[in-house]
C-alpha cells in the first residue's frame, strides 16, 4: 500500500502542477486582457469615445461612488436611485455636467439643494427580482430564469 | 434629443429605483434630455447604448472622458421586469460608475468576480449586464410633481 502511495507520488505531483498551472494560466490571461484593454481604450470596459458632446450628461462622486445621470430640466437630473440614497451616503453636494471629458470647457459644477425617491423606492436594490436575478446567474440558464420569475 | 434610457410602457414595476436631483440653481445653454418612449419591448439583439464615465477595467479607474458602448438585449434571459443585455465582444463592458446615466438607468453589474486569486465568471458570461427597465408613463408623473415642488 505504502509503496503504491510512493509509486504515485510523481504521478499526482505532476498532476497537481498541470493543474495548478492551467489555472494560473487562465487567471493570468483574463486579467491581463481585462488590464490591456483598460489601459489602451480608457473606458466602460471596451466600448469607445463619444465623440459628440452630451450636453445633458451629468456626473456625481455619492457615497457609493462615481454614478450618472441626464440633465432633464435645467434644474432636475435624473439619476437610480441607488446612487444617491442614504446608504449611498445621500445625495452629492455638486453635480457635473461634463459632456465629454472633464475638462473640455464646458463642464459645469453645479450643487445639489436635493434628492427626491421615486415612491416604488424601497431603500434597498436588492428588493426586487433585479437582485435576486444576480444571485442566481451562476446556476444554469433555466434555473435562473424560473428563480427570477418567481421572486 | 433623444437619449437610450430604456422606457417603455410595456413594463410597470412598482420598484422604480430612481431618483431626481434638485439643483440649487438651473444650469444655463444645455441640452436637456428626453427619454424615448417605445411601444413594446426590444426584441432579441436590440441595440441598448450605455454612456458613461465609469471604471475602465475591473477593479480598474474611471475614465476621464466620456465613453458610450453599444450592449444588445439578450432576450433568453430577460424577463418581464428586467432585460439583460450583453457586449459584443464579450471582453467589454458597462463597469461600475456607469449607473444611473443613459441607458443604464437601473444597471446591475453581473460580472466576473474574484475569489481567493481566482475570477470567476458565471457561465462564461462576463459582460451581461441587467437594466430594471421603466415605465415612461410612470417616470414622467413623477418627475413633474417633484419639478415643481417647492423647494
Amino acid at each position: 500500500m505504502i509503496q503504491t502511495t510512493t509509486r504515485r507520488l510523481p504521478l499526482l505531483f505532476l498532476l497537481a502542477v498541470f493543474f495548478s498551472v492551467s489555472l494560473v494560466k487562465a487567471d493570468d490571461s483574463h486579467i491581463r486582457r481585462r488590464a490591456t484593454e483598460g489601459d489602451v481604450v480608457n473606458d466602460i470596459v471596451g466600448g469607445s469615445v463619444q465623440s459628440t458632446p452630451i450636453s445633458y450628461f451629468a456626473k456625481f462622486e455619492g457615497g457609493n461612488g462615481l454614478c450618472g445621470g441626464s440633465l432633464i430640466a435645467n434644474d432636475i437630473v435624473l439619476t437610480a436611485a441607488h446612487c444617491v440614497d442614504s446608504k449611498a451616503g445621500g445625495f452629492p453636494p455638486q453635480v457635473r455636467i461634463a459632456s465629454t471629458t472633464e475638462s473640455d470647457g464646458t463642464v459645469v459644477d453645479v450643487d445639489v439643494a436635493k434628492s427626491i425617491f421615486h415612491p416604488g423606492w424601497t431603500g434597498n436594490v436588492d428588493d426586487g427580482n433585479d437582485g435576486k436575478y444576480i444571485k442566481y446567474l451562476s446556476t444554469y440558464h433555466e434555473h435562473r430564469y424560473q428563480k427570477f420569475q418567481t421572486s | 434629443m433623444i437619449i437610450s434610457i430604456v422606457s417603455f410602457s410595456l413594463f410597470l414595476n412598482n420598484q422604480l429605483k430612481v431618483a431626481i436631483l434638485k439643483l440649487v440653481s438651473p444650469v444655463a445653454n444645455k441640452g436637456l434630455a428626453k427619454m424615448n418612449e417605445v411601444a413594446s419591448a426590444p426584441g432579441d439583439g436590440s441595440a441598448l447604448t450605455t454612456y458613461g464615465y465609469g471604471l475602465t477595467s475591473d477593479k480598474g479607474s474611471a475614465s476621464d472622458v466620456l465613453k458610450t458602448l453599444v450592449t444588445s438585449v439578450q432576450a433568453s434571459i430577460s424577463t418581464d421586469k428586467v432585460i439583460a443585455t450583453k457586449a459584443n465582444p464579450s471582453s467589454e463592458s458597462t463597469c461600475q460608475g456607469d449607473s444611473g446615466g443613459m441607458g443604464l438607468m437601473f444597471i446591475y453589474l453581473v460580472r466576473c468576480f474574484y475569489f481567493s486569486r481566482f475570477l470567476i465568471c458565471p457561465l462564461n458570461q462576463n459582460n451581461i449586464d441587467v437594466a430594471v427597465v421603466i415605465s415612461y408613463a410612470a417616470i414622467h408623473s413623477f418627475i413633474h410633481p417633484s419639478i415643481h415642488q417647492p423647494m
